[in-house]
């Protein structure tokens, strides 16, 4: 295998057929805008592999697309002027209405020397960072326990999962070996719940789910995020 | 998300003889390609005030066939010269199937229509840059589309938790027979059935499904090296075949 290993017109057909990682494809892309040999053979993999796409089915594509691309083309030289003075109006705008904000905070401040003392409804109990586990990946979910005993979980940049799949959350008190379903995350923003049960040392658990949660009661696909409340108190 | 996978999961597309510089083309091209445009148009004009078959009057004749309609590179030409109607004759006429090849790589219809939709805003900037003499306007086509959605689902795979290889689908008893539509499908199918079984699945699976090698290793249960010697014994004897 070695000594095809460097052989341009097979990297060309492993890079035309798709099954390069990205690292690999990227490299072929760079030596292929130095070698004219190489460009010509993924042109050529090119053709011999079009036919290819015959096989499957004609599909309708969602028909708000072409209204998409329309709406992204570039526009017609004579309203590109009028977009361009639109534009430069709009900036002005924004910059008159962030100075007027300054301002306005500015003056608020001169007003209000004594800033209010904050108004605190609920005091956190206890917090968990619910990490990635070597399933899961990146960044993680905090949870805040308040006195009232309801979390708030949630991520500043929750992932994407797959459609037929939910994220549930679950709480394994210490000492306990069956955890509780606390309910499925929403796809978006926090999720609030109550969980009386929860306490400091309790584990905090983010399985990945068959759509609407686990079926069973108990987690039935990999726990993607995990961590332990720490009291704050 | 995006901000923790950032360009490592690029499958960076490669565009006839021209390697495109997505980016950097994005965000300077605009103003550029304006004025681009302006000046076609103009030219435009002025070709055809000089010769203009429109402006007489003409009685009701007999009208040619126009074979251009429907002649892809003839239609590439017209998009280069900023022709809107004809970029809508291609997306009419392709989009079905090329939607298709999308959606079987990336799986989820979402990606497959962004898949699409970057697909044609690169045919609409750089039609130009397709070389009619080289032919192979479809296979140009179907590699703009295919290179974004392999990169899409490269990326989305990554960041997607619970994502599977789908199963392959179940095989017709001549699953090779839509091939039959045109001369080069025609030799591509007696060459395809000159291979093993499984090498040919191996081939078919990583071009219409957009499997990895490592999702091949993954599906067929076979070592990654003997899947990549497979694929690369594969397309020798693919090549060899139709250009003997």
């Amino acid at each position: 295998m070695s000594e095809t290993d460097d052989d341009p017109d097979l990297l060309a057909g492993e890079y035309v057929l798709g099954c390069l990682d990205p690292e690999a494809a990227a490299a072929v892309v760079a030596r292929a805008a130095r070698e004219p040999a190489l460009a010509a053979a993924i042109r050529a993999w090119e053709r011999r592999l079009a036919p290819l796409a015959e096989l499957l089915p004609e599909a309708a594509p969602p028909p708000e697309l072409w209204q998409r691309i329309a709406a992204a083309l570039p526009p017609p030289p004579g309203e590109l002027a009028l977009a361009r003075f639109r534009r430069r109006l709009r900036l002005w705008q924004a910059g008159a209405a962030a100075a007027l904000a300054v301002a306005a905070a500015l003056a608020g401040i001169l007003l209000w020397r004594e800033p209010p003392s904050p108004v605190v409804t609920t005091t956190p109990r206890a917090i968990a960072t619910l990490a990635p586990t070597n399933t899961g990946n990146g960044s993680p979910f905090v949870a805040v326990m308040d006195t009232s005993g309801e979390i708030a979980v949630a991520s500043a940049a929750p992932p994407s999962v797959a459609p037929d799949r939910s994220l549930e959350l679950w709480e394994l008190p210490a000492g306990e070996t069956r955890p509780r379903s606390l309910g499925v995350l929403p796809s978006r923003g926090a999720y609030r719940v109550r969980a009386p049960a929860a306490a400091p040392k309790t584990q905090l658990m983010i399985s990945l789910e068959p759509r609407g949660g686990s079926p069973t009661g108990q987690p039935t696909g990999p726990v993607v995020y995990a961590g332990t409340l720490v009291a704050v108190e | 998300m995006t901000e923790m996978l950032t360009h490592d999961g690029a499958w960076p597309p490669v565009i006839g003889r021209v390697y495109l510089a997505r980016y950097s083309r994005r965000r300077t091209e605009p103003r550029r390609g304006a004025v681009l445009v302006a000046a076609r148009a103009a030219a435009l004009t002025l070709a055809m005030s000089i010769a203009d078959p429109d402006t007489a009057p003409r009685a009701p004749g007999y009208p040619p066939f126009d074979w251009a309609a429907d002649d892809l590179a003839a239609l590439i030409r017209r998009v280069a010269q900023g022709d809107q109607a004809a970029f809508r004759r291609i997306y009419d006429t392709k989009a079905p199937r090329l939607y298709a090849v999308a959606l079987r790589i990336t799986r989820q219809s979402a990606l497959a229509a962004d898949a699409l939709q970057e697909a044609f805003l690169q045919l609409w900037q750089n039609a130009a840059q397709f070389d009619a003499a080289r032919g192979a306007a479809e296979a140009w086509l179907l590699s703009l589309v295919r290179y974004r959605a392999l990169d899409l689902a490269r990326r989305s795979g990554r960041e997607t938790l619970g994502a599977e290889i789908p199963e392959a689908e179940d095989e017709a008893p001549d699953p090779l027979a839509a091939l039959l539509t045109s001369s080069e499908g025609e030799a591509l199918k007696r060459c395809l059935e000159t291979l093993a079984e499984d090498r040919r699945r191996l081939l078919l699976r990583a071009f219409v499904d957009g499997l990895s090698h490592q999702d091949l290793a993954e599906v067929t249960k076979q070592p990654l090296g003997t899947v990549k010697s497979w694929i690369r014994r594969g397309l020798q004897a693919l090549k060899k075949c139709l250009e003997p």
